[in-house]
């Protein structure tokens, strides 16, 4: 994520265990050759981020993301799967340093309470069929 | 009676209106209803976090067997889903849109057999 045009994450510290197996994913993940790595794609593609792998031994596997705010998100990877690994790098590179925070004031009233209607004892859709596809994304 | 007791009196009992007895007229009663409302107010702060969400899983429990399966296998189904929608909102949309709460309930049950199918 970009903030008038400057790129807000900063530094990437990848920690892991060489021998746990809450760390086999991130091991896997760091240990792709150069050419299928993500690690590498990421770093290339993201030449603003400084990423840091470093070995903690005796600990489970996190990934911490390091801010132009000066905040810091760590996302706890212990036991997860490759792709989930990708997911949290790209979030990592896709979000602001900020605090997430509610917007504005309290929800919007209106006075339709519903617009598919109220749910009602006598309501019937069991056989209601709706279009749905599992997408891999 | 001095001046300043009656005005700090009267801010008293101002704020125990609707006090069974005495309690929203006498000070010293007041006084002493007050600080057990005081008491119950902090430990309910907390306590209606939990009642609401208690609130909620009823609600979804009823919604979710409507379609044939049980709020804790729904929730495990799914946690297991990309679902990421909390039980307030889902107990919302059984309540006033069951449309969209059906095709909910369907997505996690599809992806569920999908999952276990695998």
């Amino acid at each position: 994520m970009a903030t008038r045009g400057i790129p807000q994450l900063q530094k990437l510290y990848i920690r892991y265990c060489e021998h746990g197996g809450s760390s086999a994913a991130v091991r896997d993940y760091l240990s792709r050759p150069p050419r299928t790595s993500h690690l590498i794609e990421f770093a290339t593609s993201n030449p603003h981020v400084q990423i840091v792998v470093k070995p903690r031994n005796g600990h489970h596997p996190y990934i911490q993301g390091e801010y132009v705010t000066g905040q810091s998100k760590q996302v706890c990877v212990k036991n997860v799967n490759e792709k989930r690994i990708r997911e949290v790098m790209t979030m990592l590179r896709n979000t602001s340093g900020r605090k997430i925070v509610r917007l504005g004031g309290l929800a919007v009233r209106g006075d339709a309470l519903s617009i598919q209607g109220v749910w009602t004892p006598m309501l019937d859709i069991k056989e209601e069929k709706f279009e749905m596809k599992i997408v891999e994304g | 009676m001095s001046r300043f007791a009656t005005a700090k009196h009267k801010r008293v009992i101002k704020q125990s209106k609707g006090f069974r007895g005495r309690a929203n007229r006498c000070y010293r009663v007041a006084i002493r209803r007050l600080e057990k409302s005081w008491q119950y107010a902090y430990r309910d702060r907390k306590v209606k976090k939990r009642e609401f969400r208690k609130l909620w899983i009823q609600r979804l429990n009823a919604g979710v067997r409507q379609h044939d399966v049980s709020y804790s296998n729904f929730i495990n189904m799914q946690s297991k889903s990309g679902v990421l929608l909390d039980r307030k909102i889902l107990s919302g949309l059984a309540m006033y849109e069951p449309f969209s709460f059906k095709a909910v309930v369907d997505v996690v049950k599809m992806t569920a057999a999908a999952g276990t199918g695998k």
